[in-house]
């Protein structure tokens, strides 16, 4: 086992430089040098007096330099330093900030909000999936099977916008960020966690329904599969009670392969919570790249992408080490 | 309902397949019975209802598609009176009373009827803790005795085990402790060795005799191979697309089969000492959306005569031996088998 | 010895031999979802891409009061009195003193019968050929705007009508591309194996592991925004196919591979078929119908992904006419809660999508009646 982990995460690094190398295309994708353009502000709005800065400017990111030399130091900065780089537009104050410190202060929501998201497309697709399958051609199945269709039909701020239309015509919620406007910059207590919960549920939703839908598609198909194999009707055949020959055979194999879905989950899962995060106004690393991307602060926009990208070929891992342990099938010598 | 000494007898069972082509009569008015102590062997080529016959004895019929619509199965119970499986609910709970306690079942492919992600012990244990008022420990003790029993060595490693680590003749044995570990009056054995090399198939033939004597119960063999019929049966029935053709002792249907089907099987069989071609059965199983008027082996049949675009009867030709066959009924003028055979 | 001794295992009598392409007509022909899904985007395509001018009744800037509401095509009016030729009201303003908005409600005593077949704005028709025939209108003095107008007043029904030729053809551009991609390099990948497949799968690989709406706004963050609409409309078609050819070249390179292993090539092969009659006969039909289903289901992945990046101002931007365009139109909750008409344009996102995953779903089922999946 822990050779297969340590084998795994050898075989990471080529991929994570490659994404790097792919971020870093992403800074410096917009035509004209981004940077200069900054620069050039700076010099307008402060002069000379700004002519220090701007020199600094130069020789830390090699503007004089081809694109491949400043990859460099930006990769060599972010592995010894975490130094991802500066924040050059206004969104956040005159003063330039380091990437980090934006992305640390947004990552934790940005996990939170995935985990959650997962969560619930599991808790919820599961079910849907096995009573569908086992109960094929039923009125449930064709229900939910309809919905599952439609979920992933849906243009995610198509949905995050009938939610929050219809949470605030029935509940008077006027959702968007993390906290009512009572809350916010408040010390934690009951009321705010409950305000906290509230704002979390319509993210969580849109963002999961696509997935949900997928994955009941995936599971029903694997589950009307799994519940025409022998070893079913072996189970049947010793006498077991038929809702739990149902949970206990074919569930247990069609879910184990679920896990693995996290590969694919994540992307998805990010990039849904980009544009949940924009009409709901959510502080996550998904607000960040928009903003970042609308004010062309490319050194945050790729930072994002990387992170994102980081994240999901983490979580992959994460998930192909829990198969590799729950799954006697598997193998990882 | 049940003679003293009958196990379990099906009567008038038909079963039939709805699907988007048409009715497939898998099963058409087949009755037989198994007597207590016996093994009753069940030949046909694939696809004539002998699985199917098969898994309706224990009400396992795959649903919606199939529908079992008509007949009963009596099963004799000590000092009650008989029951008929057809009238369980075939997802109830007293169903689940009679399968793996009273009538177990073993399939073809070990490779699939064994649940690949529950270790080799769980899956004894979870019939061993459903039909029995033990402890886990005691499940998994009696677990531990059946793979010993069924001849699977170090059997305190072989319960923690996976299927996959098993190779399939050890598969077939784990499945055969399954199958047994409740001591059933009746084991199906639908097609146990079909999927096994022959070395490993003579074991498994061997291993299931010795285990009907040593645990006193009937065994129901399905198979498509005579040899393996010769082997273990005691009485035979033979089928051909949905209905019994021929039914007598084993010797009878080795020695003196009537029906021009069993006949042909014999035929297409080698043996020692005998030279020349082999033959095989001249035609094809009809498809079952088409199936001809009357005698359904009429079109290949050598013997096929006016009469049989009517259906024949069964016609007793000893006590124990019968065939379905216009040649026996009155007027029929046989034939010869033995030269046939030889 | 042991075959011999069995009984001899008869095939089924011989399915009458019909081409594959008819075999997957009949089943698809059997899943009613995909064939109401085909009818539908048989009729959005023939309004919607090929004459909206036609059927829409206003040109796309045409300009009426702002926040028109929608309105209902009635045939009994007010006094119960029922109409053969079906009819609108008029709006009546109203100043709402409290929040000083103006107000339009249907105006009773105005009814507008529809007419069919009328000259109404003159356009030109696939840009060459000049008319003023449209499907539908009111006489002059009246207004049809079914679907309510947006803030500068334009009708959205006519602007949805207008906006599918952008939505509805920008899959298919993309998907083309992608395919062009995905045969390439997948084939490539497939065919030549070793240590160029092997690259070729880890590059997929990274690229799969990069969520595909964040990198499809960063790439389209970096369209210039002095270019023309027709430049943007092709540099986001190449940004949605640079990214969606990934999943369509694993699906070649498996194919290309289990075909090549597969047992009935290799049956042919044993009867001495000529290689060309297996690659016609076997390889391609069995290829095609797989890459054929894999691309239907590609195609509303792109159309999603244009509309959700024009919603964000990222994608195409006005004065184009794209599903998305419109539908950024309703940025916020304040906007939605007040005009929520201008959601409709994403009501059809949703049936072309939800059309072209039932055709997909009905393909796949008919391609691959034994694989479940």
């Amino acid at each position: 086992m822990a050779v297969y982990i340590l084998r795994r995460l050898v075989y990471l690094i080529p991929t994570v430089l490659l994404i790097s190398i792919i971020s870093f295309a992403v800074i410096n994708a917009p035509p004209g040098d981004i940077l200069s353009s900054q620069v050039q502000e700076l010099e307008q709005q402060y002069g000379p007096a700004a002519q220090r800065q701007i020199e600094a400017l130069r020789t830390r990111y090699g503007l004089d330099q081809p694109v491949y030399m400043r990859y460099f130091p930006w990769i060599v900065g972010i592995i010894t330093r975490l130094d991802f780089g500066m924040s050059f537009s206004g969104a956040y104050g005159i003063e330039f900030r380091p990437v980090v410190d934006i992305l640390a202060e947004r990552l934790g929501y940005t996990v939170l909000i995935s985990v959650l998201t997962l969560g619930f497309t599991w808790v919820a697709a599961i079910p849907i999936a096995v009573y569908s399958a086992a109960w094929q051609r039923s009125v449930f199945d064709y229900v939910f099977t309809f919905i599952a269709f439609v979920g992933r039909s849906m243009p995610n701020f198509l949905l995050a916008l009938l939610l929050m239309y219809f949470v605030y015509t029935n509940f008077g919620w006027s959702l968007g960020g993390m906290f009512s406007s009572e809350y916010v910059g408040q010390p934690w207590s009951w009321g705010r966690f409950v305000d906290f919960l509230r704002n979390l549920v319509v993210p969580v939703i849109v963002i999961g329904t696509a997935g949900m839908a997928t994955i009941v598609r995936v599971l029903r198909a694997t589950m009307l599969d799994e519940l025409g194999k022998d070893y079913v009707q072996t189970a049947r055949a010793k006498g077991v009670p038929e809702w739990k020959v149902l949970w206990t055979h074919p569930v247990k194999v069609a879910i184990l392969p679920i896990v693995s879905t996290i590969g694919w989950m994540l992307p998805m899962i990010f990039s849904g919570s980009v544009i949940t995060a924009i009409v709901l106004n959510l502080p996550t690393i998904g607000l960040t790249l928009y903003t970042a991307l609308r004010a062309q602060d490319m050194y945050l926009a790729g930072s994002c992408v990387l992170v994102f990208s980081v994240l999901t070929v983490i979580g992959t891992l994460i998930s192909d080490i829990i198969l590799a342990k729950i799954d006697p099938r598997i193998r990882y010598d | 309902m049940l003679q003293t000494n009958e196990l379990i007898k099906v009567e008038d069972l038909q079963v039939f397949f709805h699907t988007d082509e048409g009715i497939v009569r898998a099963v058409d008015n087949v009755s037989f019975s198994v007597v207590q102590g016996e093994t009753l062997g069940v030949l046909g080529e694939s696809g004539c209802g002998k699985s199917v016959t098969a898994r309706a004895v224990l009400n396992l019929i795959p649903r919606p598609k199939g529908r079992i619509h008509n007949g009963r199965i009596w099963l004799a119970r000590d000092g009650k009176q008989p029951l008929d499986i057809l009238s369980l609910r075939p997802y109830g709970r007293q169903i689940g009373r009679i399968r793996g306690r009273e009538v177990s079942i073993v399939f073809q492919e070990p490779m699939t009827s064994l649940n690949p992600v529950h270790s080799i012990g769980r899956q004894i244990m979870e019939a061993v803790q459903l039909h029995n008022r033990v402890s886990k420990r005691e499940a998994r003790q009696r677990a531990m005795e059946m793979l010993d029993r069924v001849g699977i060595s170090a059997p305190s490693q072989a319960v923690d085990k996976y299927p996959h680590e098993f190779s399939g003749g050890m598969r077939q044995r784990a499945m055969i402790a399954i199958a047994l570990s409740c001591n059933p009056r009746l084991l199906i054995a639908d097609e146990p060795t079909t999927a096994l090399d022959v070395t490993i198939e003579s074991q498994i033939l061997e291993l299931l005799s010795e285990l009907k004597e040593s645990m006193d119960m009937s065994i129901m063999f399905i198979t498509h191979d005579l040899g393996v019929i010769g082997e273990i049966a005691d009485r035979v029935i033979v089928m051909y697309a949905g209905k019994i053709v021929e039914r007598g002792l084993v010797r009878d249907i080795f020695h003196d089969p009537k029906h021009p089907y069993t006949v042909k099987l014999l035929e297409s069989r080698p043996r020692v000492g005998k030279t020349g071609e082999l033959s095989s059965i001249a035609g094809s199983v009809p498809s079952p959306f088409e199936l001809p008027a009357g005698c359904y082996f009429s079109p290949r049949c050598d013997y096929a005569h006016e009469r049989c675009r009517q259906e024949p009867a069964e016609i007793e030709i000893t006590p124990e031996h019968t065939a379905k066959c216009w040649l026996f009924s009155e007027g029929g003028s046989g034939i010869d088998a033995e030269a046939a055979v030889n | 010895m042991r075959q011999n001794n069995e009984v001899t295992e008869t095939s089924r009598s011989e399915t009458v031999s019909r081409t594959q392409w008819q075999l997957i007509w009949r089943q698809f022909t059997k899943h009613r979802l995909a064939l109401i899904g085909l009818v539908v985007l048989a009729v959005l395509y023939f309004i919607g891409v090929l004459f909206p001018e036609f059927f829409a009744p206003h040109s796309p800037n045409e300009r009426f009061e702002s926040y028109l509401p929608p309105q209902r095509i009635r045939f009994f009016d007010a006094d119960g009195n029922f109409h053969l030729r079906p009819f609108v009201y008029g709006w009546q303003e109203e100043l709402d003193m409290a929040t000083w908005r103006t107000i339009y409600t249907p105006d009773e005593t105005e009814i507008y019968p529809i007419q069919f077949f009328v000259q109404g704005t003159p356009y030109r028709l696939w840009g060459t050929f000049e008319s003023g025939l449209r499907f539908m209108g009111v006489e002059e003095g009246g207004r049809l705007c079914l679907w309510g107008t947006d803030n500068l007043g334009r009708d959205v029904f006519s602007r949805t009508i207008y906006a599918m030729r952008i939505s509805l053809t920008i899959g298919l551009v993309g998907v083309g591309i992608s395919l062009l991609l995905g045969l390439t390099i997948g084939g490539i990948s497939g065919l030549v194996g070793g240590a160029v497949d092997n690259a070729i799968q880890r590059f997929i690989e990274v690229i799969m592991s990069i969520p595909t709406i964040p990198l499809w706004m960063a790439l389209a963050a970096a369209v210039p925004r002095q270019w023309s609409a027709l430049q943007v409309y092709f540099a986001i078609t190449i940004i949605l196919s640079f990214v969606g050819w990934t999943g369509l070249a694993r699906v070649v390179r498996s194919k290309f591979i289990s075909l090549r292993e597969m047992d009935f090539v290799m049956a042919a092969q044993g009867y001495n078929a000529s290689q060309t009659t297996i690659i016609s006969q076997h390889l391609v039909p069995n290829f095609l119908s797989y890459v054929f289903v894999n691309l239907t289901l590609a195609i509303p992945d792109m159309i999603l992904a244009e509309t959700a990046l024009s919603f964000l101002g990222l994608g195409l931007r006005p004065p184009v006419v794209s599903l998305g365009v419109l539908l950024s139109r309703a940025q916020d909750l304040r906007t939605v809660s007040m005009h929520p008409w201008l959601l409709i344009p994403g009501a059809v996102v949703v049936i072309v999508v939800l059309a072209f995953n039932f055709v997909g779903d009905g393909l796949r089922d008919a391609a691959d009646p034994y694989q479940l999946s």
